[in-house]
């Protein structure tokens, strides 16, 4: 994948679209007051690097989250999944044949585990997409294939562009007292 | 009785089986404490027990040949470490609503997300950070 400037520039001519839609957030219960995770850490994660960027990540049905849940292998504990409303307008599908020549990058390295980076090392492509796509505030989500349930595909929510782009999270469950938005 | 994921048995609708795994519970939550020793030093032994290792994998943790482990095991140079890894325990005990055998199976169990090894060989193979990394995600949501 590019890198530096050239990624910089790749970014603001990737192709995106609008999406509207119910995704599915997967969280321990003990956090599921909490939503949206307002108060989470900010860990490494697929596409931000530990205290980076708020990149918040849904699946797209309640059988993927639980799929992506169950990858951490915590058989015993009790799980959240919280249906999220977004109306996000400008999504990148990271699938897209066109996206991968724009980004010089294919489907293997935006799958690679992030978790597999040894110590030292560069961080994963991933990370470094997703810190550059939130630091163009032109990109509200990177759509991509789930790692835990293929043929099913994640969001990644880049939360500083939401405001910029007039985009929206919404979570309004009050029978289970979960309500909460972004911005 | 409520089957979990990987068919794994969470608990049975029975007042005998409450109250005993109440007890355990309750045995468990004191757990740590048995990894320190009488000067509130994390002892290799006992937190090797405690995981349901050998002495041998502790030591390979440690780095130290396990001969050592069995005599110096509480060692103050061992001591970092050691804290490191039952306050790991601590964690994982804690998602597995204190359940020790649940916590001692996850160290066992080939973890997708960590490309199908388990905590344990990542552990003993000097990857400690990408299993506590593993737990910190676990506090922002779970998305692989």
């Amino acid at each position: 994948m590019l890198t530096g400037a050239p990624l910089d520039a790749a970014v603001l001519q990737l192709p995106s679209r609008p999406r509207r839609d119910a995704y599915f957030r997967a969280t321990r219960l003990v956090f599921a007051s909490d939503p949206l995770g307002r108060q989470r850490p900010i860990v490494a994660q697929r596409f931000n690097l530990a205290g980076g960027a708020r990149v918040l990540y849904l699946a797209d049905d309640q059988v993927t989250a639980l799929h992506e849940a169950q990858a951490f292998g915590f058989p015993a504990s009790s799980i959240a999944i919280i249906p999220v409303q977004f109306d996000l307008r400008a999504v990148v599908d990271l699938r897209d044949p066109a996206v991968h020549k724009l980004l010089q990058t294919d489907s293997v390295e935006l799958s690679i585990n992030f978790r597999s980076v040894p110590a030292g090392a560069p961080p994963a492509a991933t990370q470094i997409l997703g810190e550059r796509a939130a630091a163009s505030l032109r990109i509200d989500g990177l759509l991509y294939e789930s790692p835990a349930r293929p043929g099913h595909f994640d969001l990644a929510v880049i939360e500083a562009a939401l405001r910029p782009l007039g985009s929206s999270l919404v979570v309004n469950d009050p029978n289970n007292k979960l309500t909460d938005a972004l911005p | 009785m409520v089957r979990g994921w990987l068919g794994f048995v969470l608990g049975a609708p029975n007042v005998a089986t409450t109250r005993t795994a109440t007890a355990t519970a309750f045995r468990d939550a004191r757990i740590l404490r048995g990894a320190t020793d009488k000067n509130g030093r994390y002892d290799a032994a006992k937190l090797a027990r405690l995981l349901d290792w050998t002495i041998s994998d502790i030591a390979q943790y440690l780095g130290r040949d396990a001969s050592t482990i069995s005599r110096f095991g509480a060692s103050p140079i061992h001591q970092e470490k050691l804290a490191a890894l039952a306050s790991l325990t601590q964690e994982v005990f804690e998602i597995m609503r204190e359940d020790l055998r649940a916590t001692r199976a996850w160290f066992r169990t080939p973890i997708r997300a960590l490309d199908g090894s388990s905590p344990q060989q990542l552990i003993l193979s000097g990857n400690f950070r990408r299993v506590s990394g593993l737990i910190e995600e676990s506090r922002s949501g779970l998305a692989s």
